[in-house]
């Protein structure tokens, strides 16, 4: 049972740990977008 | 000027990125999060209480169910990295390549997951964490291959490394085939998944692993929508940058 706990709970890391990272850089790109050309944000 | 120098955008791909950043697409993207959080809710379940125990293996053969589907979005991946590679060197359109850069990226992620998940399963199967088994070792060099055109693609952004780049992801996805037939090429000791009416996996456990693999599939959608929409915003941001600059 140890072997199987271990496994998923390093895919839920993983997993929450990428998609938390293609957001947040998501958002730093968007706010930098934004302070650069304020009012020509299309997302 | 896009992310990468030295390549331009046509028309058809200037329609293509305002597609992506089109608040449709945001929402697209939303609910397909959505679905594949709900997808992965239920195949979780399945995999713990709905799929019978193995005999021989216990509750660890339980990692199988997500296992397996990592490596097949992973293959999955790196055949989009394949196709959008032979595309950017063809047409030399940014698209192509950010679309490449972006499932390279989640290919790695998820044969990452293969190479942690299967080692506990291989701890508890045979004795070891790792044997320098065919299908191991060619996973290995598939992971590391692409990690390489990541760091290749992590310094100064150029059109000639890009296609540098395409090359060596071309060339690296022959591994793939290579891992699928490596059972049948060399005495292995990686189980063969075997899905008949007559023999293999049983029923419950079938439709536990399709429920897992169509999960990560969904996830697998959200993610290469998400990180393309990013490299278009650092395009965006490049060109903003030399235009303040």
């Amino acid at each position: 049972m140890e072997y199987l706990t271990i496994a998923y709970a390093l895919i839920a890391v993983v997993l929450v740990g990428y998609t938390l990272s293609v957001w947040r850089r998501t958002q730093a790109a968007q706010r930098e977008r934004d302070r650069l050309s304020p009012g020509k944000s299309k997302e | 000027m896009p992310q990468v120098s030295g390549l331009t955008d046509s028309r058809s791909s200037r329609s293509y990125w305002n597609f992506l950043a089109s608040a449709r697409v945001a929402w697209v993207a939303r609910g397909l999060l959505g679905v594949a959080l709900l997808n992965i809710a239920i195949g979780f379940y399945m995999a713990l209480w709905y799929a019978p125990q193995e005999k021989t293996m216990g509750d660890a053969q339980r990692i199988f169910y997500f296992h397996v589907p990592s490596a097949w979005i992973g293959f999955l991946a790196f055949f989009v990295v394949f196709v959008a590679s032979i595309l950017f060197l063809w047409k030399r359109e940014r698209k192509w390549d950010a679309l490449a850069l972006s499932a390279a990226e989640i290919g790695v992620v998820f044969i990452t997951l293969v190479l942690l998940t299967g080692p506990l399963w291989a701890k508890k199967a045979w004795g070891a964490f790792w044997v320098w088994d065919a299908r191991l070792t060619t996973s290995l060099i598939l992971w590391m291959i692409y990690i390489g055109y990541l760091m290749l693609r992590s310094t100064a952004e150029t059109e000639r490394r890009a296609r540098f780049a395409a090359v060596l992801a071309i060339v690296g996805f022959l591994d793939v085939p290579l891992i699928y037939i490596s059972v049948q090429l060399w005495r292995t000791m990686h189980p063969q998944l075997l899905i008949t009416e007559s023999g293999g996996l049983e029923q419950r456990m079938t439709q536990t692993l399709m429920v897992c693999l169509l999960s990560f599939t969904w996830l697998f959608a959200y993610l290469l929508l998400q990180r393309v929409r990013l490299e278009r915003l650092r395009d965006q941001l490049n060109i903003l940058r030399e235009t303040a600059g």
